[in-house]
């Protein structure tokens, strides 16, 4: 998965190494430079073939400017600055973001702790049952009913 | 060359260059308008502050009183730099007065000036903004502390029919975790947790045939009940029903070789409708790199 905010702050240093302004490469690319600001801002990702073209104007792969062998961290206490909800929840059920659950359970939506429980049910992620279960509403408590955890 | 394209070509590069200096004034007016509004959040955030504390000087609130001065101090930082920032932009102003437009050099001249600060101004706008957004969540503390601090204060219970009314609205919070997932109220979400296995797989069979009672569902909502082979023969078979916008919370939920499908499908051209643009970063790196290898074929 890809994080846009780290995204575009490869592109601000690639596009600073090569000594060039966002209306400089903004127009290689041929966008505007609001569409080039926001990328570097982490408010949204360069579409596929922008990707190709940048990455062959900075002379890198395409995994370097997506930072797709890189590790992220997150605020503890705002999983989700600087980040995409979605892309967030996504990371924690796929397991790729390590986030101690009970700590973090409390900023989802009612919605994204079902996701959240329906992987620990199936034991795609863990957790320590003991300091979440305390944290469940009945309903979700029903939900993961049947299941034994110690 | 023509006397006339020689004109034409001098006429669009002055344009290009006041038409840049103009953008650069209005990205300033914009920072100074933000100052301005800051300025007066701060002021209210300073007088709410002082009210607060004087009505209920709890120990929380009382530790917000640095973060309060921080950004007092933060402000007199900004306004400082902006004077800077400002000073620089009237220099660049009095250069235009002074340059005579209708010479390329003096036309380049002006460009490199306001490109060269035009970035500067536009991080600095960024951290007006992000200044103002500080003071309201300062804001949002302050009155969240002083309504959980009063709600403490108010519980006393004087009859029967208090208690049953905290109690009512203590539950009414559970009922909105399914209202909640249930986004209009479908009957079906709300009873996903104890649906059992039989009941599963017909609602599984309902949704696969688009059978009227499960038009409506969202398939975000019943995903995190059901198991990853069932997610998976839903995902296949509605796929490309799914709006682009609804299709990334489902990826959790769904095998990787059911991504895998759906990735297929878009590089073969039989996946029209999904904006590839906007979901590939929600995609597992193999399927982002499929995509990506397949771009480069096409432009080499």
């Amino acid at each position: 998965m890809v994080d846009p905010k780290r995204v575009g702050n490869k592109i601000t240093e690639l596009r600073q190494a090569k000594n060039l302004t966002q209306e400089e490469l903004a127009d290689k690319v041929y966008v505007t430079r609001q569409a080039l600001s926001r990328w570097e801002r982490g408010q949204a990702v360069p579409p596929v073939d922008m990707v190709v073209e940048l990455s062959r104007i900075f002379s890198v792969s395409f995994d370097e400017l997506l930072c797709l062998n890189e590790s992220f961290e997150v605020n503890k206490n705002d999983i989700f600055k600087n980040h995409d909800r979605q892309l967030i929840i996504n990371w924690i059920v796929s397991g790729q973001l390590e986030v101690n659950i009970p700590d973090i359970f409390y900023q989802l939506s009612p919605l994204e702790r079902m996701t959240v429980l329906s992987k620990l049910r199936d034991g795609t992620i863990n957790t320590n049952w003991e300091e979440l279960l305390v944290k469940l509403t009945p309903s979700e408590l029903k939900f993961l009913g049947g299941k034994k955890h110690e | 060359m023509s006397e006339k394209f020689v004109n034409r070509r001098k006429n669009k590069r002055m344009k290009d260059a006041t038409s840049r200096y103009d953008e650069l004034e209005r990205l300033i007016n914009d920072i100074t308008e933000n100052l301005a509004e800051s300025k007066d959040e701060l002021d209210e955030l300073v007088d709410l502050f002082a009210s607060e504390l004087a009505k209920n000087p709890t120990s929380s609130l009382i530790d917000l009183k640095d973060e309060v001065k921080d950004c007092e101090a933060d402000y007199q930082l900004i306004s400082e730099d902006f004077d800077v920032l400002n000073n620089i932009f009237g220099n660049i102003k009095k250069d235009k007065e002074e340059l005579n437009l209708e010479r390329s050099s003096h036309q380049a001249k002006l460009l490199k000036r306001v490109d060269d600060f035009y970035e500067d101004a536009e991080e600095f706008l960024e951290e007006v903004e992000e200044f103002r957004d500080e003071i309201f969540e300062l804001v949002e503390e302050i009155n969240d502390k002083e309504t959980k601090g009063s709600s403490k204060q108010k519980q006393e219970f004087k009859s029967i029919e208090d208690i049953s009314g905290i109690i009512n609205e203590a539950f009414a919070g559970i009922r909105n975790v399914f209202v909640d997932l249930s986004g209009k109220g479908n009957g079906i979400v709300s009873m996903l947790p104890f649906l059992g296995k039989e009941e599963k797989k017909e609602l599984v069979q309902m949704i696969i045939d688009g059978h009227e009672d499960a038009k409506n569902l969202k398939l975000s909502s019943v995903f995190p009940f059901l198991d990853e082979s069932d997610c998976d023969k839903i995902f296949l078979a509605k796929m490309k029903e799914i709006p682009t916008k609804e299709i990334t919370a489902l990826f959790p939920f769904v095998s990787k070789e059911a991504l895998s499908v759906m990735v297929d499908e878009y590089l073969e051209g039989n996946f029209e409708g999904l904006n590839m643009n906007t979901v590939y970063p929600f995609l597992d790196q193999e399927s982002i790199k499929k995509i990506f290898y397949k771009e480069l074929k096409k432009n080499n």
